[in-house]
């Protein structure tokens, strides 16, 4: 392993140790004693506070309403890194709908189904304002009985939607029409169909315009026909998504690093127009300089790490792909409840208390 | 109102029960020293288990423990992936208390993680406004 990293660095001289180095078949200088850490110094202590004062972060882009967010974490190492995206799909916690009372369903999907359907619906709420259930929620108690009689419900730990549809014909539908939708009412169960019921007090904590509500109205839950109905009391609880992935509140957070394009030589002309054509777009601009077009690296961060290059033996020998190894491209898509830099704020808080209580518990072993 | 009081409890250090109810954890025990006997006879070496944790708090620990000074060996592994929990093994130099090291590394990712928000939140306001 030593060797081989030796070796490449002398093909490579000009590569950077914080960089990966990608090449046609392999990919170079990833994880490896020390280079886990970048500007590893074993004479020098290792320092809390520098490290934390070296840590940078910027906004990317954010989405209009804030549901996809787009940052940079530099300075910092995959591991915590991952931490953060592990914490986000996890266990940064959300409302979702856990216990169904189905007090009718007549229509042709069967009451598991549905109700599992239901649970992953997102519900548009701040879970910050509610308290985690007292107990962990059982399928089945002691007794044998997976449902006992619907509770009222604690205003600070449950949020009740009810739901009750059916479906009829539609006596003024025209006489050729063939589509269920003309056919009859409510032939299809929308999750706008679902109506918040406020328990306790729960009216007065919620303005008409951040009432507690489904996240989109136009979700399919079921298809019925005449004569079929669903009437259910839906009670949400707080969860996180280690418990169930419906709580989850991120439809996706991940992590890249930055990509890095380095072209060693000037690349004109009809080279220049391939080079461009082999990245994805906004890669690699075309200059004029003089009479000659030349290439340059516009954009790198929008290049997906294809390699593509490299078919091209021209260009492969002028053109060195690597990688960032502290600069993390964080992309954060919320579902709904929270926007995603609230999400990645209430994450990093779920980690410092997590470290936290884990630290007392440990001092208590100490003692 | 109640995201009030999550502030709150990041303020204080004296409230570990609200921390633990934040989180969804039973009051069961969550931690457990594997051989006592030869950890008090011999306190730079520990093996603990975490209940309830995985690769989220093994994985960045085990990153800085493995960055300190007093560290001479430590590692993390998942025994067995339906069970919920994580060994942890901390060999340190000697005279240094292993689990003390520990500590420390915990309130270092705290640390940090305390400086990512910070950073965040200043970066999102700048960007926002």
């Amino acid at each position: 392993m030593g060797k081989k990293t030796a070796a490449a660095a002398n093909k490579q001289p000009q590569f950077p140790s914080d960089e990966i180095v990608m090449q046609e078949e392999v990919v170079l200088n990833t994880y490896d004693e020390c280079t886990d850490y970048i500007e590893y110094d074993d004479t020098e202590e290792f320092d809390i506070n520098k490290y934390c004062e070296n840590v940078q972060v910027a906004m990317v882009n954010e989405s209009d309403d804030g549901m996809t967010l787009e940052f940079d974490v530099t300075r910092i190492e995959a591991p915590i890194a991952n931490a953060l995206r592990r914490i986000l799909i996890a266990e940064v916690p959300t409302m979702a709908l856990e216990k169904v009372y189905l007090y009718q369903n007549t229509s042709v999907i069967q009451d598991e189904v549905l109700c599992h359907r239901l649970g992953l619906l997102p519900i548009c709420v701040d879970p910050r304002g509610f308290q985690f259930p007292k107990e962990k929620v059982v399928g089945i108690n002691e007794k044998g009985v997976d449902c006992d009689e619907e509770p009222e419900g604690d205003p600070t730990r449950n949020l009740i939607f009810k739901v009750n549809v059916s479906c009829t014909k539609n006596r003024n539908a025209i006489p050729t029409a063939t589509d269920p939708k003309q056919l009859y009412h409510n032939s299809s169960v929308y999750s706008r169909a679902f109506e918040w019921v406020p328990i306790g007090d729960q009216k007065s904590e919620y303005t008409k315009e951040n009432e507690p509500r489904m996240v989109s109205d136009d979700i399919l839950v079921a298809k019925m026909r005449p004569g079929q109905e669903i009437e259910a009391s839906c009670h949400a609880v707080k969860g996180i998504g280690r418990d169930h992935a419906k709580f989850s509140p991120v439809a996706t957070a991940s992590y890249r690093l930055l990509p890095t394009i380095r072209l060693n030589a000037e690349i004109s002309g009809e080279a220049a127009e391939r080079l461009q054509s082999v990245f994805s777009e906004g890669v690699i601009g075309i200059e004029k300089k003089g009479a000659k077009r030349i290439a340059v690296v516009k954009d790198a961060r929008k290049d997906t790490c294809s390699r593509n290059v490299f078919r091209h033996e021209d260009l492969a020998k002028v053109v060195q792909l690597g990688k960032n190894k502290q600069h993390f491209i964080f992309s954060v898509e919320s579902t709904g409840a929270l926007k995603s830099s609230e999400l990645v704020v209430e994450a990093c808080k779920v980690m410092e208390i997590k470290c936290r209580s884990l630290r007392k518990q440990l001092e208590n072993l100490l003692s | 109102m109640v995201a009030k009081e999550v502030e709150e409890t990041m303020e204080e250090v004296e409230t570990p029960q609200i921390g633990e109810e934040e989180l969804n954890v039973p009051a069961k025990k969550k931690m457990e020293i594997l051989d006592q006997k030869s950890f008090e006879q011999d306190p730079t070496n520990l093996t603990l288990m975490m209940y309830e944790e995985d690769h989220t708090i093994g994985n960045s620990i085990k990153h800085i423990l493995s960055r300190m000074d007093e560290v001479e060996f430590c590692g993390y592994n998942v025994p067995h992936p339906l069970e919920d929990k994580i060994l942890f093994r901390v060999q340190t130099k000697e005279g240094i208390n292993a689990l003390e090291v520990l500590i420390k590394a915990f309130e270092s990712v705290e640390q940090i993680f305390s400086t990512i928000r910070g950073k965040f939140e200043e970066s999102y306001e700048q960007s926002s406004s």
